[in-house]
């Protein structure tokens, strides 16, 4: 599948064109307040959007387009590539369709994937409110397990023991 | 194009969202990165360019 030719407006965000005549603004942005326990891994954790910019007048629905998915998933590749940044996606609840929304990206990325890229995904329990969100990163990236062991704690999926505790552990000759 | 504080739409700050992950616990940090992500979405909805929301202290990234 070809991805769209698009435009990088540096350091701002990229730019694209459908054949349908639709635009679409993608961009990262700075995540790094949620890494912020973690100063060595924070600055380079960033968060993405899509934004449709502009529809064509008559055009009702936007058509299903697959090259879309391959243009997002080749501009995060090619983000990610420095082996040193990585991106969260968090996706929106506002309108209750971040299920669909979260399947979608999570598609977009595992069918486009060259194998370069893990995701990890997380549903954050927070109150009444479930959070559905993933973290994108290049297999080769040097801090891979910092950002993995972060990500699990930031998410909740394991609670990090406190340092006595982690002591007691790491002392422990006893049996399993 | 600027865009005006209505009753749907409040102009943010990074910092603002930044001190609010501070006094978030746990998990509901990420409840305010949510926020965060949604209020820039809604902020170019509402007309501001990356230039103002730069100026706001957001930073945006490309390579």
């Amino acid at each position: 599948m070809q991805p769209y030719n698009y435009i990088t407006y540096k350091p701002d965000y990229y730019s694209f064109a459908s054949s349908s005549g639709c635009e679409y603004d993608y961009y990262f942005y700075d995540f790094s307040s949620s890494f912020y326990l973690y100063p060595d891994l924070a600055p380079k954790v960033f968060g993405f959007n899509l934004e449709l910019t502009f529809k064509p007048a008559g055009l009702d629905k936007v058509p299903l387009d697959k090259r879309i998915a391959a243009t997002v998933t080749d501009i995060v590749k090619t983000f990610l590539l420095k082996k040193e940044n990585v991106v969260v996606y968090v996706c929106d609840n506002s309108d209750n369709r971040e299920k669909a929304r979260f399947h979608k990206f999570y598609h977009w990325f595992k069918e486009y994937n060259d194998g370069s890229i893990v995701q990890l995904r997380g549903v954050i329990r927070a109150g009444n409110t479930n959070i559905l969100n993933a973290l994108l990163i290049h297999k080769d990236n040097p801090q891979l397990n910092d950002f993995i062991e972060a990500f699990e704690i930031i998410t909740g999926i394991f609670t990090k023991p406190d340092d006595d505790e982690l002591e007691n552990i790491l002392n422990d000759d006893g049996e399993w | 194009m600027s865009a005006k504080a209505t009753p749907e739409f409040q102009q943010r700050t990074a910092a603002y969202f930044a001190e609010k992950t501070k006094e978030a616990k746990g998990t509901a940090k990420m409840l305010v990165a949510l926020e965060m992500s949604n209020y820039i979405r809604e902020a170019r909805k509402h007309g501001l360019s990356f230039e103002e929301l730069k100026k706001a202290g957001f930073k945006f990234a490309t390579v």
